[in-house]
């Protein structure tokens, strides 16, 4: 299987998402000499199933549904959407995106190897081409183990299935279903109802717990949830689905409570996404001595490496928070370590975003967690009702809460839910980084008519002297 | 291993001067930057720092005589490591020497990440691991305790001297540092050395820069001054850390103390001379901002508005650095109170961190046991060491009788200082010191 001489290498990074490749570029930045293996296409998880094709699809269907909702504002119209049409245009994004990550990483000098990397032992790499081609041997100094993550299947639910879709099987469909089962109320269940809801399917939620997206506390989830109910999502909750079966017209799906109550669902798919598992079953970690946990991840230290000093892990395969961005950010910070410097994973907050309608962000600690860690929280919070951008968009479902710390000011963390949340939690991690206090946002003068003024709003909320609403 | 001579370095104002001390003798293993002579200029002594590690072979010049820069006065056999280098001795005098590294050079040790929430901005984390020190531990200067690069590079250098016990003489560390370790470890912000070095201190040079601090890094710290006219101290191997000295006859200062003192005393307060001296110093500081300053491993120069003066004393324990804040607010009673109370807490080893970290320090007399002695600067930009006021024979009117004086020793980063102005502050606290109610005109 191997072939004689080994490539040597500085470094190779295993994995092109966006941990992997971003590391790789970082890394070539650093004038280590670097290779990076992927077995599939440049860009990962997020950049052809993930991340970029979801976004494409929700502002397509966004456009859609707001021209159709939009006679209050004198507008009416029934725009006709050809979904083989718009899968098209999102696979042009995709390819140009991932055409374009493969060419910096070329142009920063890094050698590109495609191919499957298995451990050897600890300081070689077996890349086994696609089709039956002779494998490459690689001897590294260092390694990134960035091989991301995979949809988990629920028991009965076999992706092989036609009918059971994965999220990247959604991301692909070329017909809108009429209707259509979503198991798991997670943020990629949400995301996607709310995609196939805009496109007038009917969408039936099945959730295990008792409110979908639970982490971001009931004062978020109930604002989407309506939101949800409105564009005709249904909601099922305390339910697990246990099997689906063919029909007459389409399938049935068959979901159970605890008590052992069942309800039946008649749909044309099901959409399960219950979760992400890491990758690590085509690496052989064993052979390199590498250690994971129960769940299968890599166990990392703050300066991303694995039980073996020169392996580091990153992304999703390296465990919570499975996000591209965080995933990037170790990719920085294990290349960097790699190279010599300094760097260690030592954020402050990774901010997180939910691109359901509307939007969910949020960064750094809830008012309930600085209280643990021993803040005196203040919570300063503007509502988008009494935005005037929010009223000039249609939308002023929502709020800016700012968590901030009671005695000397600093901000803690932000909650926001509405128009463009996921670009608005930006300002707010910035202040968390850089420790900045409720009196250094309020004192910065924001864009007016902006959805930004309102973080300015809910930080002069908490100091008890916002102009905009009454300081309460 | 070659036998290399070594040239008088640019002295910065002169262009030569009288090789008053030498500092080692031939056949004594010198380390890189170990003042290795004392040469006078007109109005400044300045030490000369050793190339770099090695053995001196022959000293050249005798004391007392005059030397030109750039002519040889000694011999040394450079450290193997560092033979390269010597070869170019001449041009590079400070160059680095792979002998003994400064210790910012190595890899710091390696700080893990606490969970903890800290309050600095990314920049400042990275520079903590940089410096192998971990912030969760630091307590910020600034408002609400968020970390800055100051912070973070104060704690660094107390905890590099209280690692090294080996490099020269380290009396102690002056203040002037804001940040403090809250576990209260290895802090300069305490003011006090541990008696180990205290003891290694108590030799007849207590005071030698220590060869560690900025202002001794040689070429390094020179190089790339921050500020206008600092031409000397910027060439390669220039002087990196001068002293000034005067004598100011105090004659008016006694008297003035004694006939206040009764007034004092019906105060409950007991007058010393040394609230006098610290406001003549603050008033004369007040015109020379520079003086009141720091300088950082940049070379930036940055001024205090705040008066925080430090005043080195021994005590059983070593030195300490008790500073008295504010002190260009607080009248002479107030800071004869102070005074006492912070020295007889000095003693007893009581200071709290908050009394510490100043932003010019004074040497008191009879804390030294010599006329002329020079602090190490470390980050301040500047301090002033005073002798004992003695009976001393000076010339008046053509005659010699003697007068009660008191001798001051300035001591300045050059990055930060230049010889006119710190000869100009010399000047202007001697002024202040022979005719003191001059300083009734500026009294608040
Ligand atoms: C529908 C959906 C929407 C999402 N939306 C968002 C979002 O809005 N925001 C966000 O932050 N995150 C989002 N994510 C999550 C995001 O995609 C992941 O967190 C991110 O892709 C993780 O990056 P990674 O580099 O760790 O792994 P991946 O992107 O999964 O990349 C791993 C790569 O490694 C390759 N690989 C695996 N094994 C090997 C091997 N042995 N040899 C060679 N190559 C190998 C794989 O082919 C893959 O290309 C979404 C995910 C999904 C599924």
């Amino acid at each position: 299987m191997v072939d004689g001489d080994a490539t040597e290498t500085e470094l190779v990074v295993i994995g092109a998402g966006p941990g992997g490749y971003v590391a790789a570029i970082r890394a070539a930045q650093r004038d280590l000499d670097v290779t990076l293996v992927e077995k599939g296409d440049f860009g990962g998880t997020c950049l052809n199933t993930g991340c970029i094709p979801s976004k494409a699809y929700i502002t397509a269907t966004d456009i859609a549904h707001e021209a159709s909702n939009a006679e209050l504002m004198g507008i009416s119209a029934n725009p006709e959407v050809d979904l083989s049409a718009m899968n098209e245009w999102k696979n042009g994004v995709v390819d140009q995106l991932t055409g374009g990550v493969e060419k910096l990483c070329k142009a920063n000098g890094a050698t590109l190897v495609e191919g499957t990397a298995r451990f050897v032992d600890d300081h070689t790499v077996a890349v086994d081409g696609s089709e039956g081609q002779d494998s490459e041997t690689i001897a590294f100094e260092n390694a990134i183990v960035a091989t991301g993550s995979r949809p988990i299947e629920v028991p009965g639910f076999a992706y092989s299935d036609e009918p059971v879709w994965s999220s990247t099987d959604a991301l692909a469909a070329t017909e809108i279903p009429d209707r259509l089962v979503v198991v798991g109320g997670g943020y990629i269940g949400m995301e996607l109802s709310t995609v196939f809801a805009k496109l007038g399917t009917e969408v039936m939620v099945v959730e295990m717990l008792d409110d979908i997206l639970p982490q971001y506390g009931s004062d978020v989830t109930k604002i989407i949830r309506s939101k949800a109910e409105e564009l005709g999502i249904e909601f099922n909750f305390g339910e697990g689905a246990s099997e689906w079966t063919e029909a007459d017209e389409g399938i049935v799906v068959e979901s159970e409570t605890e008590d052992g109550e069942t309800s039946s669902y008649e749909a044309d798919a099901v959409l399960v996404a219950v979760g992400r598992a890491p990758v690590t079953d085509t690496l052989d970690l064993e052979a390199a001595g590498i250690e994971t946990t129960d769940r299968g991840t890599i166990p990392t230290d703050d300066r991303m490496r694995t039980n073996v000093d020169h392996i580091h892990a990153i992304g999703d395969v390296a465990g919570d928070p499975m996000l591209a961005h965080a995933a990037s950010k170790e990719g920085i910070v294990a290349a960097e370590v790699v190279a010599g410097e300094p760097a260690a994973m030592d954020v402050q907050a990774v901010p997180a975003a939910v691109f359901t309608d509307p939007e969910i962000a949020t960064a750094g600690m809830t008012a309930a967690e600085a209280e643990e860690a021993g803040f005196d929280p203040v919570v300063g919070e503007m509502p988008f009702r009494a935005s005037g951008r929010a009223l000039t968009t249609g939308h002023t479902d929502g709020f800016v809460k700012i968590v901030a710390d009671a005695e000397s000011g600093f901000v803690l963390g932000g909650k926001i839910v509405g128009p463009e949340a996921s670009e608005l939690i930006a300002e707010v991690t910035l202040a968390i980084e850089l420790g900045a206090t409720l009196e250094d946002v309020a004192s910065t003068v924001h864009t007016h008519p902006t959805l930004a003024e309102a973080v300015m709003e809910a930080a002069e909320n908490a100091e008890g002297q916002a102009i905009h609403t009454l300081n309460r | 291993m070659t036998d290399t001579p070594f040239t008088l370095p640019d002295l910065g104002e002169s262009d030569s001067g009288e090789l008053v001390t030498w500092l080692v003798e031939a056949g004594e293993t010198i380390s890189e930057d170990q003042p290795i002579a004392e040469v006078e200029t007109e109005k400044s002594v300045v030490e000369v720092p050793a190339p770099n590690a090695g053995t001196v072979t022959e000293l050249l010049v005798e004391e007392g005589s005059t030397v030109e820069v750039g002519a040889e006065i000694l011999r040394m056999e450079a450290d193997e490591s560092a033979d390269a280098e010597s070869a170019d001795a001449e041009a590079e005098p400070a160059a680095d020497s792979e002998a003994e590294p400064e210790p910012t050079d190595q890899p710091a040790e390696e700080v893990t990440i606490s969970d903890e929430r800290v309050f600095a901005p990314p920049r400042v984390r990275r520079l903590a691991r940089e410096l192998g020190v971990d912030i969760a531990s630091i307590e910020g200067s600034e408002t609400g305790g968020r970390i800055n690069e100051d912070d973070v590079r104060a704690v660094a250098e107390s905890t590099d001297e209280a690692e090294d016990g080996t490099a020269g003489p380290k009396p102690f560390t002056p203040s002037g540092k804001s940040a403090v370790s809250k576990d209260g470890e290895a802090v300069s912000g305490t003011g006090i050395t541990d008696k180990s070095e205290s003891k290694a201190e108590s030799g007849p040079k207590p005071f030698t820069p220590s060869g560690k601090s900025a202002v001794s890094k040689g070429g390094e710290a020179v190089s790339g001054a921050g500020m206008a006219d600092k031409e000397a101290a910027r060439s390669a191997g220039a002087v990196t850390h001068a002293a000034h000295y005067d004598t100011a006859v105090v004659a008016e200062l006694t008297d003035l103390r004694a006939e206040l003192e009764p007034h004092a005393e019906a105060h409950g307060v007991e007058l010393t001379l040394l609230p006098l001296l610290i406001k003549a110093v603050v008033r004369a500081l007040a015109e020379r901002p520079t003086l009141n300053a720091t300088v950082d491993e940049d070379d930036t120069v940055t001024t205090s508005d705040e008066y925080h003066i430090g005043l080195a004393v021994a005590t059983d324990d070593g030195l300490a650095v008790p500073v008295v804040r504010n002190a260009d607010e607080k009248t002479i009673l107030k800071l004869a109170d102070e005074i006492g109370d912070l020295l007889d807490r000095a003693e007893a080893g009581e200071l709290t961190a908050e009394e510490t970290g100043g932003t010019f320090t004074v040497t008191t007399p009879g804390a030294i046991g010599d006329e002329y002695a020079t602090l190490p600067l470390d980050a301040e930009t500047a301090s002033l060491a005073l002798g004992a006021v003695e009976l001393r024979p000076v010339v008046a009117d053509g005659e010699v009788v003697a007068r009660e004086t008191l001798p001051l020793s300035l001591s300045v980063d050059p990055r930060a200082v230049d010889s006119t102005e710190a000869a100009a502050f010399v000047e202007q606290v001697v002024g202040y010191l022979e005719s003191p109610t001059r300083l009734l005109l500026t009294l608040t």
